[in-house]
């Protein structure tokens, strides 16, 4: 009888304290925080906003207005800073004003945000990766970019 | 006789020779010094500063009541119909507004329309001229000017844009020769005098605008002859030299029209948006009227204060359109049935967002010089958010605060994308005074420590699990004096985790630790993180004796909070443009490598772990996985400086709390700066930390008393991130206790 009242109220704790996000199998922490695996990156969800900004940007990069078009992605970003296509977009903008650091930063800040399934994005910013290093005479590091933008 | 007649005649000769040369000489000085005056630069414009433009799409969180309140400080008046720019209608979860123009750095928007439905503070749908739209942006508000030395302040109009109306009832009321006479009005001054003689006193003047603006623009308001014949002489050389056009449009943007606090304004184009909230373009019959009759004595018509007084001017003024032909009888009898229409005035603070500016200049003299930024009309598009800053001031304004009347308090909020959306320096927020933000560098306490987990990850040396002695520590100083830092609890733990020392900031083993990794690698972590003075390298500084500004430590979490790149020191100016619209500055996000991805995971792991199960748990508890943090609480020697530093998935907040005195606030990190930050996270934040994992991390099950490797079934087994491909060493034995039920109680109560 004892055994089960305290089993009950052991039950009863565990079931009130389970988290959404629960860390698994853990024996003490019951507010652990989140690890990896249930924070799976899933393909990102374009906003309208961002998808409108993005082609105005690339309509301006046609055309040769590079600032417009870096003004048009800066505003894409503080509407999602999570969207890789954002960064892979500044990166590309980067890239033709000539700014090859800011580009491979850019490019390698989208690929921190793809997801592993996201091959066209991956290959695009190692793309953007190995021409700015060709452009800096870093034919070594273009090397490894180009052998990673292939599938 | 003869001679002497001769010698006067010559005297006499001479004399007017020297008049006349004089005059000469006077008159071409004259003419020079108008010349060069009206067809140069003629004003000195102050430089404007504005917030963020509100930028509107569908799904974007905004609270009806913070967007109402922005229209309002954007001087937009709440009606019934929108019959004008400036307008807007209030519907519940719809709200219409008639947009003004405006010149942006990068596109103008004209004037428009708009449709806008919120509901539950998120926008749901957007239109612009009744056609569905992505997004949409506003004008920005306007947060503060650079001013010229007389605060003066107009905005410029062309005569092309302002509308006849204003310039016949200008005419009609004060010069109606004006397109006749060559500068003076010969008929003017008779009819004048005759006025005055016939009244005893001086009840008409008879200066034609010709000679108001002179006496404005180039003469003082002295009433003595001397003053009058030159008034006289540089109109008549004024009208010589330029068209009636060009003074006229002179005249319209020189006038001085109201007194606003401080600042003068001038010209009707400025007058037209601080009366009525509009550009002079869209001014009524009735609001021209209005405007043309305060000219005369803009404090003695002021319709804000006296609408009865200016509306009989006004009703005057239509008269006299009427008479001369230039308003319809139906016009007249419509405009003088029109109530004044002024829009609310809003008594604005001293300096209303003090900190922010204070930053904004300290930015912008890096680039210019202050007299440029006086007098050459420059618009500042910054970061400011003034929701932000609202939500801010509001947050820091409780307690301990309301507790406490002398604890002061500054706070910094960022976005992602480094921009520095909100500054609090004080504990009042509206007056100027000592920017602690910016200038208070006091002791960071353990707000230092994520610095240097991340370092010491960063060396390969050790993983988050990796174990280290929290027991007593002796540091042995440079000037042979010993230090023994002290734990919270006053208790040493054993061999503790990373992890564990971090999340309930035990001092022993992070001293430690700093030591072994060494005082230079958790400077150079610092400079990594972007900061950039020298830092003086000295173990106390593993405690955090290290003083910071509150801007600073924004800076470092930043970093810190990024997969690596990372925007460095935080920006408080977009753009700048000048009069002509065109680009001065531009401060374009850029990024810049921090610490490797892999370092900066496993760190903001274990500043998730203190919202979960550390010093900052109450307040990660509440804010749930919605609302998904990672922080740090900080407190210094003695209790002297609370703070508290964290982020979300789209917001990055520091609060600092302390005497200016050093004395002791008797608050930690978590029972002083973490209940502002919360509330100011539960107002602002609206993402949860996202926590990518990156290739170079894999999570392994490690018992957490060990650090040892384990199984996922095993008790007391947990998953850890590892960087640079580690694998945990050692085997912990899977069952330690055999009654786990016990097991729990005494933890539980232990």
């Amino acid at each position: 009888m004892k055994l089960a009242i305290i089993l009950s109220i052991f039950l009863a704790h565990a079931c009130t304290t389970t988290r959404k996000d629960p860390m698994p199998q853990t024996s003490r922490r019951h507010n652990a925080p989140p690890e990896q695996g249930h924070l799976k990156k899933k393909t990102h969800r374009q906003k309208d906003a961002v998808r409108a900004l993005l082609d105005m940007a690339q309509t301006s990069t046609r055309q040769g207005l590079y600032r417009e078009a870096s003004s048009y992605v800066e505003r894409a970003y503080r509407i999602d800073h999570r969207d890789p296509a954002v960064s892979l977009e500044m990166a590309k903008v980067m890239w033709v004003r000539g700014d090859d650091i800011q580009a491979e930063h850019w490019a390698q800040k989208s690929l921190g945000l793809w997801s592993q399934f996201d091959f066209e994005g991956r290959r695009e910013a190692w793309s953007i990766i190995y021409q700015s290093r060709i452009r800096r005479g870093d034919y070594q590091g273009a090397n490894e970019a180009l052998r990673r933008s292939r599938p | 006789m003869f001679r002497r007649k001769v010698n006067f005649k010559n005297t006499l000769l001479l004399i007017a020779c020297l008049v006349t040369v004089s005059s000469v000489v006077g008159l071409v000085y004259l003419d020079y010094n108008i010349r060069q005056t009206f067809s140069g630069k003629k004003w000195r414009l102050p430089s404007h500063a504005y917030a963020r433009p509100l930028e509107l799409f569908e799904g974007k969180h905004l609270s009806k009541r913070n967007f109402l309140r922005e229209l309002a400080e954007t001087s937009y008046k709440q009606v019934k119909e929108l019959t004008a720019p400036g307008q807007y209608i209030d519907n519940g979860s719809q709200i219409k507004i008639y947009r003004r123009a405006f010149r942006f750095w990068d596109e103008a928007t004209v004037e428009a329309t708009l449709e806008i439905h919120i509901e539950r503070d998120k926008v749901k749908l957007l239109k612009v001229e009744g056609e569905r739209v992505p997004l949409l942006r506003l004008e920005p508000m306007l947060i503060g000017g650079i001013y010229p030395h007389n605060f003066e302040d107009r905005k410029l109009v062309r005569l092309q844009d302002v509308p006849g109306v204003l310039t016949d009832a200008l005419i009609a009321v004060e010069d109606q020769s004006f397109y006749q006479h060559n500068g003076i009005s010969l008929r003017g001054i008779a009819r004048a005098m005759y006025a005055n003689v016939k009244a005893g006193k001086v009840v008409q003047g008879a200066s034609t605008l010709t000679q108001q603006l002179v006496k404005n623009f180039y003469l003082s308001s002295e009433r003595s002859l001397k003053r009058k014949l030159l008034e006289v002489i540089y109109s008549l050389l004024l009208e010589l030299h330029y068209g009636k056009d060009e003074i006229l449009e002179t005249y319209l943007n020189e006038v001085y029209m109201a007194q606003d606090g401080p600042r003068a304004i001038h010209g009707f184009g400025l007058a037209s948006e601080f009366y009525f909230g509009k550009s002079v373009s869209s001014l009524s019959i009735g609001e021209a009227a209005s405007l043309a009759a305060i000219v005369n004595g803009p404090s003695h018509f002021n319709p804000r204060r006296y609408p009865d007084r200016c509306r009989r001017r006004r009703d005057k003024v239509l008269s006299m359109l009427k008479a001369s032909g230039k308003i319809s009888e139906l016009e007249f009898l419509a405009a003088t049935r029109e109530p004044l229409g002024v829009s609310k005035y809003k008594r604005k603070r001293k300096a209303s967002y003090p900190a922010f500016m204070d930053l904004l200049k300290r930015h912008l003299a890096r680039d210019y010089d202050n007299e440029t930024l006086r007098g050459e009309g420059y618009r500042i598009f910054t970061t400011f958010d003034p929701h932000i800053q609202w939500a801010t001031e509001k947050s820091v304004a409780g307690t301990p605060l309301s507790n406490k009347p002398k604890l002061e308090a500054a706070a910094v909020v960022m976005g992602m994308s480094g921009d520095i959306e909100a500054v609090v320096g004080s504990r009042s927020p509206g007056q100027l005074g000592f920017n602690r933000a910016l200038d208070s560098r006091r002791p960071i306490g353990s707000l230092i420590k994520p610095v240097i987990i991340a370092a010491a990850l960063e060396s390969g040396r050790y993983q988050l699990s990796s174990q280290v002695s929290d027991e007593t520590i002796e540091v042995s100083m440079e000037n042979g004096t010993k230090w023994i830092p002290k734990n919270y609890d006053g208790q040493s733990h054993g061999d503790v985790s990373l992890y564990d020392a971090l999340i309930h900031s035990y001092n022993h083993a992070m001293v430690r630790l700093g030591l072994d990794i060494g005082v230079e690698q958790v400077v150079h972590a610092l400079h990594k993180l972007g900061i950039k003075r020298d830092i003086p390298k000295n173990p106390a500084m593993l405690l955090g004796s290290l003083g910071m500004s509150p801007l600073e430590v924004a800076t470092v979490y930043q970093a810190l909070a990024s997969q690596s790149y990372f925007h460095p020191g935080g920006r408080s100016i977009r753009y700048v443009t000048n009069s002509r619209h065109e680009i001065l500055t531009a401060n374009p996000v850029v990024l810049e490598k921090g610490l490797s991805e892999s370092s900066l995971h496993a760190t903001q792991f274990s500043m998730l772990g203190v919202m979960y199960e550390g010093t900052g748990r109450w307040a990660g508890n509440l804010l749930g996985d919605q609302l998904r943090a990672a922080g740090k609480t900080g407190t210094s020697n003695g209790m002297r400086d609370s703070w508290f530093a964290g982020f979300t998935g789209d917001k990055l907040a520091v609060v600092w709390l302390g005497y200016d005195s050093y004395k002791s606030t008797r608050l930690s990190g978590t029972s002083g700066a973490l209940p502002i930050w919360f509330r100011l996270m539960k107002r602002v934040a609206r993402e949860p930390f996202g926590f990518p994992k990156p290739p170079s991390i894999e999570y392994h099950w490690i018992d957490e008393e060990t650090g040892k490797a384990t199984f996922s079934f095993c008790q007391g087994a947990r998953k850890f991130p590892f960087t640079n491909q580690v694998e945990p060493s050692g085997v912990a034995p899977c069952i330690k206790s055999i009654d786990p039920v016990l097991d729990w109680f005494r933890r539980q109560f232990n």
